[in-house]
Formats: structure tokens, C-alpha cells, sequence
């Protein structure tokens, strides 16, 4: 009886190790990084992925992992659209206070300019 | 009878640490740092295949943010760098890391060297291969943490029927890893070593659910 809770136990803790379980939801973040960088005939897919996923999570009330809101912004402002690359920078702003910095310093720019 | 017993002391040590290895490296000034966030620079490459350095830039963010610290965005900073006239990650490591660090408002920097990343192909078997070198620095320069990671992987054959079958499949498996080599597991593998396995892996990051435990334990030490 012993030796069989023993090996279960062995057994959980080998299976657990070193799991942990994941923080954030990712999509195909890194993915869509790899192909913004280095495909271009699908830089503006992954740019639309990249989109879609940030807005996906923020619909279903998930916290956006560090940076995706920022990213999203940065993509936008690339295009040219700054009002939402704002909206963007904002939410990474309130969402995550280490960003405060540089957020604000690229909010105010664009908004200057 | 005494061998078998000292192999199941030995199995029951090992599920017990789990993954854990015993740490030698010195977390002091990590520990009295305590960064919150990580400011991931573009990746230095040393090896001859240009997307390398994406490669494993792409990959770092999650690793980082799993482990519960702030990781600024990978595009947006390499970006920003370019606005700053900085586009080679070498001149980017070149400048002082509290200009970085205050430029972002980061508060430790992470610095990524590729020393290879390279798969070689001989006849019947193909072996790709990456070596990273991981540096953090605090936000004044000093420097918290590093680690080297060297992976490597060679396609294995459980043909057992001999003669020229084996052969074949070896060759073909060899081919298929000579065309598609295995540098993003590999560079997964790598990231997942250092930071969360090996003796090098990093304290847990503010957002992290065990970052309060890990640290009042430490007091208590």
C-alpha cells in the first residue's frame, strides 16, 4: 500500500517536473513574427494575425500577454495609421505599468506630430 | 538487492528535484535587483545564415513573459532602435546599457549572441547545431546573469532491416533534415534550458504566481 502511494507520488511529481502552465495566450505571435521579418510577400497577413489576435483575446476579456498591445501599435503606426497605433500604446500603457515610460514618450510623439 | 535499492534512492532523488538542479551559480545581485521587466535587444549573429538573429529574437518574448517578467515588444524596440539610427545589432550591444536601459525605461537588458547555428550534411547523416550566449545586464550595466547553450541534433534511424533499405532511409532523413534543419526546436530548447531548467535559470519575474513565495523563502534562508 505504501509502495503504491510512493511510485504515485514519484510517478506526479516526475510528471509535473518542470510543467508549468502558461501565463498567456500566444496565437502564432512568434510566427507571425518570423514572417513579418522575413517573407514579405506575407508581412501583411501576419500583420492582420497579429491584429485579430490581440483583438480576439481583448473580446474575451483574456489579459494580453506583455507587448502584443504594443506590437499591434507599432505594426499600425508603421502603416501610417496613427490614431490607433495610440489606442494601441494606451492599452499597453494601462495594462502593464513597466511600459508607462515608453509608451508615453510614443503617444505624445504622435500626437505632436 | 543493494544495487537495485541505491537506483531508486537515485530515481526517488531525481523525481523529487523534478528538473531542478542543484544551483551553483551566485543570484545575489539578481536577487537584491529584482528587475520587472526585460528589455530584449536584436540578436547578435556570429553564423553565416541571415535569419538567424530573427529567428531567436521572435522566440525570447514568451520565454521571458512565461517566467512572469514584463518583456518589452521585440518589433516595437527593434523598430524604435532603427528611428535612433541604430540598424546593426552589433553597434546596438556597442552602446552603454543604461542608455538603452533609460531610453526604454527597462529595468535589466538581455543580451542574445549567436556563435553558431549550422547544419552539416555528410552523406548518410545531418547535424544541426546552434550555440547562444545569454548575457542580463541591470539597468547601470553591471551584470546579473549569463548563461552559454550549446544544442545539437542529428535525425536517428530505427531501421533495423539492414542492407540498403537502411541505408536509403538514412539518406532520406538526413536530406530531409539537410533541407528543413531543426534550428527553431533546437533555439527553443536552448531558450527553454537556460531559463527554466538548468542551474542558470532565472528567479521568477513580478507576474509570475510563485514570484512571493520565492522570494520570502529566500529571507528565510
Amino acid at each position: 500500500m505504501t509502495r503504491r502511494l510512493l511510485s504515485t507520488l514519484i510517478l506526479g511529481s516526475m510528471l509535473s517536473g518542470c510543467a508549468s502552465t502558461s501565463l498567456y495566450t500566444w496565437g502564432t505571435y512568434e510566427d507571425d513574427l518570423f514572417k513579418y521579418f522575413h517573407d514579405p510577400a506575407q508581412k501583411e497577413l501576419a500583420v492582420e494575425h497579429h491584429l485579430d489576435l490581440v483583438q480576439k483575446l481583448t473580446a474575451a476579456d483574456q489579459v494580453v500577454a506583455p507587448g502584443l498591445y504594443a506590437e499591434a501599435g507599432t505594426f499600425a503606426f508603421l502603416e501610417g495609421d496613427k490614431a490607433t497605433a495610440v489606442k494601441f500604446y494606451a492599452l499597453e500603457a494601462e495594462l502593464w505599468p513597466e511600459s508607462r515610460p515608453l509608451m508615453t514618450v510614443l503617444i505624445n510623439n504622435l500626437e505632436a506630430n | 538487492m543493494r544495487v537495485f535499492k541505491s537506483f531508486l534512492i537515485v530515481l526517488i532523488a531525481v523525481a523529487v528535484t523534478g528538473c531542478a538542479t542543484t544551483t551553483t551559480m551566485d543570484f545575489s545581485q539578481y536577487h537584491e535587483t529584482k528587475p520587472r521587466s526585460i528589455l530584449i535587444l536584436p540578436v547578435v549573429n556570429d553564423s553565416l545564415d541571415v535569419e538567424a538573429p530573427t529567428f531567436v529574437l521572435a522566440t525570447l518574448p514568451r520565454v521571458l513573459a512565461e517566467k512572469g517578467y514584463y518583456a518589452f515588444p521585440v518589433n516595437t524596440v527593434k523598430t524604435l532602435l532603427e528611428f535612433e539610427g541604430l540598424y546593426t545589432p552589433a553597434e546596438i550591444h556597442a552602446r552603454p546599457t543604461s542608455e538603452l536601459a533609460e531610453l526604454f525605461g527597462a529595468e535589466s537588458v538581455l543580451y542574445v549572441v549567436i556563435h553558431s547555428w549550422t547544419s552539416k550534411y555528410l552523406l548518410f547523416t545531418t547535424t544541426t547545431e546552434v550555440d547562444f550566449e545569454y548575457t542580463i545586464r541591470d539597468k547601470n550595466g553591471e551584470q546579473l546573469w549569463s548563461a552559454r547553450k550549446k544544442m545539437a541534433y542529428t535525425p536517428q534511424n530505427n531501421n533495423n532491416s539492414g542492407g540498403a533499405f537502411a541505408l536509403v532511409a538514412m539518406a532520406v532523413s538526413a536530406a530531409v533534415e539537410k533541407a528543413k534543419p531543426s534550428y527553431l526546436p533546437l533555439t527553443r530548447q536552448a531558450n527553454n534550458n537556460v531559463f527554466y531548467i538548468d542551474n542558470t535559470r532565472i528567479p521568477p519575474g513580478p507576474y509570475s504566481p510563485i514570484y512571493d513565495d520565492y522570494y520570502v523563502k529566500l529571507q528565510g534562508e
